[in-house]
């Protein structure tokens, strides 16, 4: 009697994890792999929860890498990122926010509340979170990759072995390198921009100081002269 | 049968028997039963988590759903006394200005390092400066946050991560001046531990790549220290 029960209650367990499992992949203790299509997969690291809904894989939670030979799309509430043909990136799922980490080919994103589609180019990572009152996802500005980092979560996730790593690795070094200098060229462009905007807020300030101060000067004088001709 | 063939025997059967009968406890003093409950249990708790972050998810992308209509909801429904309620809903919202919001902190953040810097609190002008670099990447102090970081490691005489900083500084912002200047002070560290041809090296790859008038001259200045 109690192997005929256990053995029903092990054959309900598996179907249950089966049904499941069609739909959530959740890679609790150890890394998984998503074989979306033929040339594509994900590759889930420890804690991270990916749902499919018809065609699009959601990121819930975690860090998944994408490796893709074909067109592939995934989401989270803050955006739509979208491989056209090949590309690697990392995506890594927090509560508040998603970061897109682009390793190799053209990676698209549109931001909720949105239509206009980003590119983020290779050796670049983007940050995307909550939708503002303005009714979009707040975007950070693109940055590029570090690179210690990167390569150490990505030697984690990368599904083939170590000669096949250091091959991609040089080919992304030289992607990683152009990012590099252009976020370098866009970074100090921006902090141009944000010190001149700093500057033209202090000759404001400056103006309005020595503005308040000619009219006092001006009312002191008035109050002399009052002050005489009473006397 | 002599007597150790008997005694070898009944041993035997002993043992047998001793195993035989823990055996048959084991299956049926019904913690078997138990661990089978409680591994059950275990894996529906494990369920239930896994559709409550589900569930969450599902909540929280209808809700930034939600959030990209308000704008246009408060437009056309958010006034007066009928439009309370989606000024309250659209109140829950992130504001626009989050984002001047954290450049404010970022400012502030770098402004008390700076001042733990020049009180030589070197340890709190360090975690000031990691807190920018780390929350704040996209401010126009990170690169002046990185050259800090870096003269406060080399302060404290915490050499080793002084040079770490300085080469994240060189892949991170190439071109920047004060890079030109952080190289000139990996020159240094080279210099007093006795590596005087790379220090040589990197003050010759400062004059070559800064075209910035204070880091060259700051670079031939070091070079000629180096020759005396």
């Amino acid at each position: 009697m109690k192997p005929l029960r256990l053995l029903i209650l092990l054959s309900a367990f598996c179907l249950d994890v089966q049904v499941h499992a069609d739909r959530v992949h959740y890679s609790e203790n150890k890394r998984e792999t998503i074989q979306v299509s033929e040339g594509t997969r994900l590759i889930l690291d420890r804690g991270a929860i990916v749902e499919r809904r018809e065609d699009v894989l959601h990121v819930v939670q975690g860090l998944v890498y994408l490796d893709a030979n074909d067109a592939v799309t995934l989401q989270t509430p803050f955006n739509l990122m979208t491989c056209e043909s090949s590309c690697r990136a990392l995506i890594e799922r927090k509560r508040g926010e998603v970061e897109i980490k682009n390793l190799h080919g053209r990676v698209l994103i549109r931001r909720t509340g949105e239509d206009r589609t980003l590119a983020l180019p290779a050796g670049m990572r983007l940050k995307i979170s909550r939708v503002n009152s303005k009714g979009v996802a707040e975007l950070e500005f693109p940055q590029s990759l570090p690179w210690a980092d990167t390569v150490r979560t990505w030697a984690r996730l990368f599904p083939g072995d170590v000669k096949e790593f250091r091959s991609t690795l040089i080919e992304f070094r030289k992607d990683w390198l152009e990012a590099v200098e252009a976020a370098t060229l866009l970074h100090q462009d921006y902090a141009g921009r944000a010190l001149a905007s700093f500057e033209a807020e202090r000759k404001k300030a400056r103006e309005r100081r020595e503005a308040r101060l000619k009219e006092e000067a001006e009312l002191r004088r008035l109050f002399r002269q009052k002050n005489y001709l009473e006397q | 049968m002599n007597l150790s063939h008997f005694t070898s025997l009944t041993l035997i059967l002993t043992i047998c028997w001793m195993q035989l009968y823990a055996a048959v406890r084991e299956i049926h003093n019904g913690v078997g039963e138990y661990q089978v409950r409680l591994e059950k249990a275990r894996e529906e708790i494990k369920r239930t988590k896994l559709q409550l972050r589900l569930e969450q998810e599902h909540f929280f992308e209808f809700r930034q759903h939600v959030a990209t209509l308000m704008p246009e909801v408060l437009q056309r429904k958010g006034q007066g006394e009928k439009g309370y309620p989606y000024r309250s809903l659209a109140s829950t919202v992130t504001k626009i200005d989050a984002t001047e919001i954290r450049m404010t902190i970022a400012k502030t953040l770098f402004e008390k390092g700076k001042d733990y810097y020049r009180k030589g609190e070197f340890a709190r002008a360090q975690r000031a400066f990691k807190q920018l670099i780390d929350r704040f990447g996209f401010s126009p102090h990170v690169v002046e946050s990185y050259f800090l970081l870096a003269e406060s490691h080399f302060r404290a005489n915490e050499l080793e991560d002084s040079v770490a900083v300085i080469e994240e500084m060189i892949e991170l912002f190439p071109g920047h001046e004060l890079t030109g200047f952080a190289m000139i002070r990996l020159g240094r560290i080279y210099q007093m531990r006795n590596r005087a041809e790379e220090a040589v090296e990197i003050f010759r790859t400062v004059l070559r790549t800064f075209p910035q008038r204070d880091v060259a001259s700051q670079a031939r200045a070091s070079m000629r220290g180096m020759d005396l």
